[in-house]
């Protein structure tokens, strides 16, 4: 007997749709195999699926049982295929009469129990565009697929429950979209107003929120570069419903929603550990996981230490920082992440971090400090919009509670501000949120800049030898900055404020 | 068990228990038409599991492997068989018989 059944495997985050065929045949020895590219997870499913239905009370039928995955020439993985498989060989056993315009998704426990699993929401999404009448999938993640909509959802508790269902003999209660259902937030650790002094660091990352500009911090330990990069998460403004799609493709994919909750509304804050691979930065392996910059799409990337990552990691971020997506290259074929993100960057000036400091003396040798900055090479220097120096923390500042500053609602507030000026000019171009996704083409139709502010940049281009790029990335700063301030055209003033973040004064 | 039950069928007994440092083939027999070597299993329950389970890969290539040694051991059988076979026995709570493991 065979049955087909059918579930969803990502592609990078494209759904494709994976045929599930089981044949059972009485004649030869008894046994059971899987086909069509299966990873080790996807491979293991056989004593999980035997055991499981063996616990539901069903019979594991004693016969030659053969599953194919198909396409077979695509590279499949996860557990997810438990259930489709489960439900497959019960139908090839004559058990129940299966409707084929369903998809199923889940992996099973020993039990029988379905567990929380990754691809829910782009399970969903796939079914509604193809028109699935059904979906199945474990409980604990209809949330994910009912902010959807558009397709019949079964949350599924156990595989007894479903067993009885598909006979008609029980009924499952569709999952229905909750009102209050609202992606988890976490508190940002630090609020703005806890930074005391760095007021001119506050303010670039202010612009950087603003426009989703790119950022390098550097100065002294204990100067509070950490701590600012991660107060700026409570500053960020929320994920309009386009991005908050977007993003939550890309967790559902990783299987970074935590069980419960359904769309990401709060922008995602990565921070990887300098010891990362590139694979694990970029995203990769055999069947293609998306790494730390897509996980960051819409958000911050916070690269800590920046020049003690692996300088092969660190050139591989060139293309994501231009394009804005990652292209992989398998055997299987090409795909795409999306990784348009926020680079913020702390650095040591010098290998002692003291460089430059007034108090504390330097303690390296010239040639450790040009080895030190060898290491971020001058393409990614030039991709980073903004060079912010932050120098020591006067200590009598923090001791005396001084300097105390806007809180990050009040700073937010302002951000969100701005981002709806920008929104409001781009409301036309797709794929643009913020002044840092402009390309050329949209810096010279839309940044309006006023002739003053021009010269003024020509002149500091001239005067520093900065490049084509850092042109372009100029005005698209000097672009939020006028954002924040209402203004409708870039002036002189805004130029002039761009350039003091660019321009090292020697 | 096995052996009365295949014998019962027909099939003339060569060997049994051919044994070597690879592995064991328990019967060799001739159905008439090829020479087969037969894994025999025997449980008394259940309850640590089935005969079938006990077959694997594994033991699946310990046989070819010994049946390989048998033969060259026995270049007249060689000659005289055209086609060889692996089956299995496997008696739980009654005799089941699986013809071609291999294939």
């Amino acid at each position: 007997m065979l049955a087909k059944t059918k579930c969803i495997s990502p592609w990078g985050i494209t759904p494709v749709e994976i045929e599930i065929e089981v044949n059972i045949s009485k004649k030869g020895f008894p046994g059971f195999t899987v086909v069509g590219l299966p990873g080790k997870t996807a491979e293991e499913t056989k004593e999980r699926v035997k055991t499981a239905l063996q616990n539901s009370g069903i019979e594991f039928p004693e016969a030659k049982i053969t599953v194919n995955l198909a396409p077979a020439d695509t590279p499949k993985d996860g557990a997810g295929f438990d259930l489709p498989i489960a439900i497959g060989i019960m139908a090839a056993a004559g058990e129940f009469v299966i409707d084929e315009s369903s998809y199923y998704l889940g992996e099973l426990g020993l039990d029988g129990r379905l567990r929380p699993g990754k691809g829910v929401f782009l399970l969903a999404l796939a079914a509604k565009e193809r028109g699935i009448k059904q979906i199945f999938i474990p409980s604990e993640c209809s949330a994910e697929a009912t902010v959807v909509g558009g397709v019949d959802i079964y949350p599924v508790i156990n595989l007894r429950q479903l067993i009885g269902f598909l006979k008609g003999k029980i009924e499952i209660e569709q999952a229905k979209k909750e009102d209050e259902a609202e992606g988890w937030f976490d508190e940002p650790e630090f609020n703005f107003s806890e930074i005391s002094g760095q007021e001119l660091a506050k303010r670039a990352l202010e612009i950087a929120a603003a426009g989703g500009h790119n950022l390098i911090l550097s100065g002294p330990p204990g100067s509070g570069k950490t701590m600012m990069a991660r107060a700026l998460s409570g500053i960020l403004p929320q994920l309009s419903d386009n991005e908050s799609m977007e993003v939550t493709k890309i967790y559902s994919v990783s299987g970074n929603i935590p069980p419960g909750a359904s769309l990401v509304h709060q922008r995602p804050f990565r921070n990887p550990h300098h010891t990362t691979s590139t694979v694990g930065l970029i995203g990769g392996g055999s069947v293609p996981h998306p790494g730390e910059v897509s996980l960051a799409h819409r958000g911050v990337l916070f690269l800590d230490e920046f020049p003690e990552f692996n300088r092969s990691c660190l050139e591989a971020l060139r293309q994501p920082l231009e394009d804005g997506v990652v292209t992989i290259s398998r055997a299987a074929g090409t795909l795409k992440f999306p990784a348009q993100f926020m680079l913020v960057a702390a650095a040591n000036p010098c290998p002692c971090g003291y460089r430059g400091d007034p108090k504390r003396e330097c303690r390296c040798t010239s040639w450790q400090i040009e080895k030190y900055q060898k290491k971020i090479s001058g393409p990614i220097l030039d991709r980073i919009d903004m060079h912010v120096a932050v120098p020591a923390v006067d200590i009598t500042k923090i001791v005396n509670h001084e300097n105390k500053g806007d809180t990050s609602e009040t700073v937010r507030r302002r951000v969100e501000k701005a981002r709806n000026i920008q929104r409001r000019r781009f409301s036309k171009l797709k794929k643009i949120e913020c002044n840092a996704d402009m390309k050329n083409k949209e810096v010279e139709a839309l940044a309006q800049v006023t002739p003053e502010a021009t010269l003024v940049l020509k002149q500091a281009v001239l005067k520093f030898g900065l490049s084509a790029r850092t042109y372009f990335r100029l005005i698209k700063v000097a672009r939020t900055i006028a954002d924040l301030e209402e203004s409708v055209t870039v002036t002189q003033l805004h130029m002039a404020q761009a350039l003091q973040f660019r321009v090292k004064s020697e | 068990m096995a052996k009365v039950y295949l014998e019962n069928l027909g099939w003339k007994i060569i060997d049994q228990n051919f044994y070597t440092r690879w592995g064991e083939v328990d019967l060799i027999m001739d159905d008439g038409e090829k020479l087969v070597f037969i894994e025999v299993k025997y449980k008394s329950t259940a309850n640590w599991g089935t005969p079938q389970e006990m077959i694997g890969p594994h033991k699946l290539r310990q046989i070819k492997l010994t049946a390989g040694l048998f033969l060259d051991r026995h270049p007249e059988l060689r000659k005289k068989y055209e086609s060889f076979r692996i089956d299995a026995v496997c008696i739980g709570e009654e005799i089941k018989h699986y013809q071609n493991l291999d294939g």
